[in-house]
């Protein structure tokens, strides 16, 4: 599966052309000014192939907006059909688009994200949560809390560190290079330096993460904390 | 119907795997197909050429193991063979070279009793069986070509091409009477290698071949892995390339413009990832084959893996309708396969029958059989279970 890093739109199109046909033949796939957008239904296939062979187990309808720069910049997923309320407690932001993980994680988990990716992956997992929060009152793989909690819980989860949003701060800060190692003041805002303060915290967490992973957490947190 | 060999078809894989069987050659036309051309073989051997130890051999889909049927059930299967010479191009012109072969296929033929003689073809000759044996055989004759192929390598700059000998010892000198030096003495040969070829091919597929013939021992069916024929087993980039080949053949009927075999066979192997089922490595071949066409300024190239001077796609500035024929032939597949893969095997969309053609799929379609609906009510809890296992398990978010 190709790589859409640094592609062009129309690479994108190409792309996501593809991945429809072969995996959501119900998607149709057009080229917008800034952005490829899918939209039609989207089927979530079970994966028993026995089970398979009935044909989809739900179906949603939806478009996707997926922006120039895929998938560095974040794609909107929307529900059009009216399947579910747009409500935070389904998941659904105030802009009505769908929050179906934290994407900085998702893509720092799998840098080479293509288009059928996304669409046999997280979207499809969102819609059988979805399917299962239907039929069985729950979600089934657990859901992340709203707002700014959500984001530490999947950033913690991610670098392997507890939920404090101190350290996950001071742990993007090192990994981030946005210091240098013995000079830099601790990002706790104590004044001391960082090898005289945190730094007992922060060498407790895994430090192999490369820093271009984390570099879009780092904007997001910035968002966040600043 | 025999239930041991026609057992019921519960998946889109089993489906699949069905089609591609259903167009095969059959493994009894296989086995006499073999021992015609060994018998060929046996009295080139014995003939005034014997002093050349000439050798038979299968070449294209025969010796990729991805020969189909022809789209009318009454025509015959293409059998390619190359019968080469142990000799020099200053012993033989091409002319010579493809009359003395001629005239020992023609003795062949008379020996035996064949009621058509032998046709001569561009390249080859083609023999012609009873419509009982329902296949013809082409036979070229070739010379064999290492170190002029070598070199031209070299000289080339293809330095690690010329140097993978366990490919480039299988070069071929053939015959082509529209070639200039066709009737006189020269070293300047229309040149080929579809041993090296196959090669290649077979590296793409290798590990689960090999899996897969292991499987056949354990079965019980077989001593050793090596005691497995090729022909007993096919990987799923061999049954991807039947399926996508069959549908290429329904589209195009017989048309200058159909894609070429040799084309979708190389950019399906560049695609194929290794994939155990059939259904994964047709959305994978499909989804990847296209950018294994380069660009090199205005021409696309599909580059012969053995011989990096060889574009496959060659006639196309000439004849962009072939380019363009290609295209929209991979958009119809990746359509057709798609929307059958992704729907209920029940009913599969009409486009996907007719690719596949009527009456093939009308030899299968009563063997499909789907499990009970109520099992799909239970199934909750394993499919999040396959979910977990296969880290789809992706946990929603609101900022």
């Amino acid at each position: 599966m190709g790589i859409l890093k640094n592609s062009s739109l129309e690479e994108q199109y190409n792309q996501a052309r593809r991945a429809c046909a072969l995996l959501q033949p119900d998607l149709d796939c057009t080229l917008s000014e800034d952005c490829v957008v899918l939209e039609g239904t989207f089927h979530v296939p079970s994966t028993d192939p026995q089970l398979a062979a009935l044909g989809p187990i739900a179906s949603f309808e939806i478009r996707l907006e997926l922006y120039l720069g895929h998938p560095h910049s974040e794609p909107k997923l929307f529900e059009t059909g009216g399947a579910f309320p747009h409500d935070p407690d389904h998941h659904v932001n105030p802009d009505g688009s769908c929050c179906f993980g934290v994407w900085e994680v998702l893509f720092a988990e799998r840098p080479q994200m293509t288009v059928a990716d996304l669409l046999d992956g997280p979207i499809r997992s969102y819609f059988y949560g979805h399917h299962h929060l239907k039929c069985e009152g729950n979600w089934p793989f657990g859901e992340l809390k709203h707002g700014a909690a959500g984001l530490i819980q999947s950033y913690a989860r991610f670098l392997g560190c507890a939920e404090d949003p101190l350290i996950i701060k001071s742990l993007i800060v090192l990994l981030s290079r946005k210091w240098k190692r013995d000079r830099h003041l601790c990002p706790c805002g104590s004044g001391s330096r960082l090898r005289d303060c945190c730094r007992v915290h922060l060498d407790a967490v895994p430090m192999k993460i490369h820093y271009k992973k984390v570099r879009p957490l780092f904007t997001r947190l910035k968002d966040y904390f600043e | 119907m025999n239930k041991l060999t026609s057992p019921p078809l519960r998946t889109h894989d089993d489906v699949l795997i069905a089609l591609a069987k259903a167009i095969d050659i059959p493994d009894h036309l296989f086995e006499k197909a073999t021992s015609r051309y060994e018998a060929i073989g046996k009295h080139l051997e014995e003939s005034s050429l014997s002093q050349y130890d000439p050798k038979i051999s299968p070449q294209g889909s025969m010796l990729l193991g991805t020969v189909i049927r022809p789209l009318d059930d009454a025509e015959e299967f293409d059998i390619d063979l190359v019968c080469k010479l142990e000799a020099d191009k200053k012993t033989f012109t091409q002319q010579g070279l493809k009359a003395s072969v001629g005239e020992e296929i023609k003795a062949y033929a008379k020996a035996n009793a064949m009621q058509n003689p032998p046709e001569e073809g561009k390249r080859c000759w083609t023999l012609v069986y009873s419509k009982d044996d329902k296949f013809h055989m082409d036979i070229l004759p070739a010379l064999p070509d290492q170190s002029t192929f070598r070199t031209f390598l070299e000289n080339k700059g293809h330095w690690h091409a010329a140097s993978q000998a366990h490919v480039v010892d299988h070069a071929i000198a053939i015959t082509d009477q529209e070639d200039k030096d066709y009737e006189t003495v020269s070293e300047d040969w229309p040149v080929s290698n579809p041993k090296g070829f196959a090669i290649w091919f077979n590296s793409k597929h290798s590990q689960e071949m090999e899996r897969r013939k292991n499987l056949r021992v354990n079965e019980g069916v077989y001593m050793k892995v090596d005691d497995v024929p090729d022909h007993k087993v096919k990987t799923p980039l061999q049954r991807a390339i039947q399926l996508l080949k069959r549908h290429r053949d329904s589209m195009y009927k017989g048309s200058d413009d159909a894609p070429i075999s040799v084309i979708i066979t190389t950019l399906a192997a560049h695609s194929y990832q290794g994939e155990q089922s059939l259904s994964a490595a047709l959305k994978t071949i499909l989804m990847n084959m296209e950018q294994h066409i380069e660009n090199r300024g205005r021409e696309k190239w599909v580059q012969n893996p053995v011989n990096p001077e060889e574009n496959f796609a060659d006639k196309w500035p000439k004849h962009p309708e072939r380019e363009e024929a290609f295209y929209t032939w991979l958009a119809a597949a990746q359509r057709d396969f798609g929307r059958f893969m992704n729907g209920p095997i029940s009913s599969p969309p009409d486009l996907f029958k007719s690719a596949m053609t009527q009456t093939t799929y009308s030899k299968v379609a009563n063997r499909i059989t789907t499990v009970a609906a109520a099992a799909v009510a239970t199934s909750l809890k394993a499919e999040t279970e396959a979910y977990e296992e296969t880290g789809r398990d992706h946990q929603p978010w609101v900022s």
